[in-house]
């Protein structure tokens, strides 16, 4: 009998067709249109595994996917992000470390936008996740249950929630985020963000 | 709605109105939403009621409505605090002083006014940041250098307003130092040129800093006597090359001929780039150590492979010294070059310093949000000596025994003529950690100015304990500060308590 834990799983092992399907004119063949307020771009940190595994769901999605190196966000801010934002408020998302969303989130202040969904993911030495959705997550529509169930495959649930996004009424005006510190860790552990920064 | 301080309700919401008339609704922000985004992500009161927060902002684009934002705020006696673009990190970012206070955002200035290639200068809004103008100089094309700090993502003004430095070629380090010219609005809302500026019709305002008579310029850095809307700043022409050298030796007493040798060379000018010194070993005793200068040469091939034979000859001079050149890497970059180089020394802004510091497998548990106590000490490897063993001998006692994870000392001698002592501070969110980290740094003022080394800048909750340091002749300093405070800001609305300058009605007796 399947149980919720392999349904969940199920569902985020099938979720490139469910990602690519869930936006409006995605059909083979349809000029993509975006939503309103839908994710146009997603940083990438290169250098960790879910990160990378978002960024592949996130190419069969009309989702331009970014890499960032070493964790500096300095080329794709000043190539692409910058002058981006200095033509219009693109809604922005990124799976990286934190000091990545802090220079983002710092920048996108001078911009009118602001990090509208920010979660945690603290990936321990031996592979188990443990996750924080820290604000915007009601408005996702997703919840830390949701990251648990799907286990190794929570890139894909954050992947869904990155290409789905689109802009909606009362969505909260946060103030700063934490990402400018860095907690102390268990050995071995990594802590990585999913984050959206959106206008509002 | 927050109140500012000593503002009635009435007088705030005439504020707010005539803010309202003269930059837009949408730039008023009262929201508790949109306020806390001027809170000090580095904040060692974070959360706590001594926290320095804003009680609301107002961004207007253009110096008429600077002026209207400071007379309406004069005459209803709301404190302002301007800031540029808000990223002054570690030394307290977009919070105000005075808590309470309403941020005057300025960062919707951002106009790059001139940049004169052949002159080598350029002319800016307060909210131009270092991309900013690194942007408009290559798409222009422009064959000049700006000279970013690290990360280079703060306001041009805001940075030198503030005593702050980069890393390319003196004089243009200094940021303050390398600027022409300034347009400043006064308390009152009227608007000052300074320099050749005031001459109207000015050709030559970013030709000539010093202009006729007194020079005010000096009054407005690190200050509260003014809302600067205008800088000039004398920019680098590219330089053909930059090539570097490290000078080492392995023992401790070497640092002193090695510094004297140092000074030489960049007195003299043979040596212009951002040097460095690293060594002395941490912990606790006299110990041996190694120690190592850098040694960056900007200029014309050929100058820079003599120079730095001159260079060589006089660090070598010294027994024991080992002398060890560099690439020398012509510009502009190549992509290969780019990828191998520290961006900042050629002029490139960028963020990867936090990337630097972030976590890694060298660094698994960085400091991320922290202050720093900078002390300048002689340039002497006399007084690097002296400093290594008073951090040695105070680390515990300051720390109340306990491992904080203080960093230092960093001797950074990027500053022309000067040795600034870095001790670095990790800030969190643990309340109990942060007033231990702030009882430590407090420790560390005191210690210092016992010896005669006091802060060239300070995290803006501790201003006014750094400022209490500078106490000559009963604080005459100060005295003379606040005397100007009084006849330019009479009402003491602009920046209340910055670097340790009280308007009169706040001043403690």
């Amino acid at each position: 009998m399947i149980n919720r834990r392999m349904f969940l799983e199920a569902a985020a092992a099938s979720a490139l067709p469910a990602i690519a399907s869930a936006r409006p004119g995605a059909a083979p063949g349809h000029t993509e249109i975006p939503a309103r307020g839908a994710v146009h771009t997603c940083l990438i940190d290169e250098r960790h595994a879910p990160a990378r595994t978002v960024g592949g769901r996130l190419r069969a999605t009309s989702v331009d996917v970014l890499t960032i190196h070493d964790g500096d966000v300095t080329q794709v801010w000043l190539q692409r992000v910058g002058p981006a934002w200095r033509r219009a408020p693109d809604t922005l998302a990124g799976v990286t470390a934190r000091p990545a969303l802090f220079c983002l989130e710092q920048l996108a202040r001078g911009c009118g936008l602001r990090v509208v969904f920010h979660a945690e993911h603290l990936v321990h030495e031996a592979g188990r996740t443990e996750h924080r959705l820290l604000r915007g997550a009601s408005a996702a529509g997703i919840c830390t249950l949701d990251l648990s169930l799907a286990g190794s495959l929570w890139p894909s649930r954050i992947a869904q929630v990155i290409a789905t996004y689109t802009d909606r009424a009362g969505q909260g005006r946060y103030g700063l985020s934490e990402a400018g510190l860095h907690p102390t860790l268990p050995p071995g552990a990594q802590l990585l963000t999913s984050w959206i920064i959106a206008a509002v | 709605m927050a109140l500012p301080p000593n503002v009635s309700p009435t007088d705030f919401e005439a504020a707010l109105a005539a803010w309202r008339q003269a930059v837009g609704a949408e730039w008023v922000f009262t929201s508790d939403a949109d306020i806390a985004l001027y809170r000090d992500a580095y904040s060692p009161y974070w959360g706590e009621p001594e926290e320095r927060v804003a009680s609301a902002a107002v961004a207007p684009q253009t110096l008429e409505q600077v002026q209207a934002v400071v007379r309406a705020a004069n005459q209803h006696g709301v404190p302002l605090y301007p800031i540029s673009t808000g990223r002054n990190l570690a030394y307290g970012g977009s919070a105000p002083v005075y808590s309470g206070s309403v941020v005057l955002d300025l960062k919707r200035m951002n106009r790059v006014l001139e940049v004169n290639e052949r002159n080598a200068y350029a002319l800016v809004e307060p909210g131009v940041s270092y991309f900013d103008l690194y942007d408009h100089i290559t798409k222009a094309n422009l064959d000049v250098w700006i000279d970013p700090p690290d990360p280079g993502w703060g306001s041009v003004i805001g940075n030198a307003l503030d005593g702050g430095a980069g890393w390319t070629a003196s004089p243009f380090r200094d940021h303050f130092g390398s600027h022409c010219g300034m347009e400043v609005v006064l308390a009152n809302g009227e608007v000052v040129r300074t320099g050749m500026g005031a001459l109207p019709n000015s050709k030559s305002w970013q030709h000539n800093r010093w202009g006729f008579g007194p020079w005010v310029d000096g009054l407005f850095r690190q200050s509260n006597f003014g809302v600067v809307t205008k800088m000039g700043f004398y920019l680098m022409p590219r330089p053909e090359a930059l090539m570097s050298a490290t000078a080492s030796s392995a023992r401790d007493e070497d640092i002193v001929p090695m510094l004297d040798v140092l000074n030489l060379l960049e007195n003299q000018h043979v040596v212009n780039g951002s040097t460095a010194l690293f060594g002395g070993a941490a912990g606790p005793g006299p110990q041996s150590s190694a120690w190592t200068v850098t040694v960056p040469i900007y200029g014309p091939e050929e100058v820079v492979r003599a120079q730095m034979r001159y260079a060589k000859a006089k660090f070598t001079a010294i027994p024991g010294v080992n002398f060890l050149e560099g690439e020398l890497f012509r510009t502009p970059l190549s992509p290969q070059a780019l990828a191998r180089v520290r961006l900042v020394n050629f002029g490139i802004p960028n963020l990867s310093t936090f990337a630097m510091l972030g976590r890694s497998p060298t660094n698994p548990q960085p400091a991320g949000g922290h202050i720093d106590f900078s002390p300048i000490v002689p340039r002497t490897g006399e007084s690097v000596l002296e400093f290594k063993r008073f951090y040695n001998e105070n680390l515990s006692k300051v720390s109340g025994g306990e491992n904080l994870g203080i960093l230092g000392p960093v001797y950074m001698t990027c500053w022309d003529r000067t040795l600034v002592c870095l001790i670095m501070f990790p800030i969190g969110r643990d309340q109990v950690r942060n007033a231990k980290i702030r009882a430590a740094f407090e420790g560390w003022v005191h210690l210092a100015a016992e010896r005669g080394w006091a802060e060239y800048r300070a995290p803006a909750v501790f201003q006014d304990l750094v400022a209490d340091t500078y106490s000559y002749n009963n604080h005459s300093l100060r005295r003379l500060r606040e005397t100007i405070k009084d006849a330019v800001d009479p009402k003491g609305i602009l920046s209340a308590g910055r670097y340790g300058v009280w308007p009169r009605h706040l001043r403690k007796v």
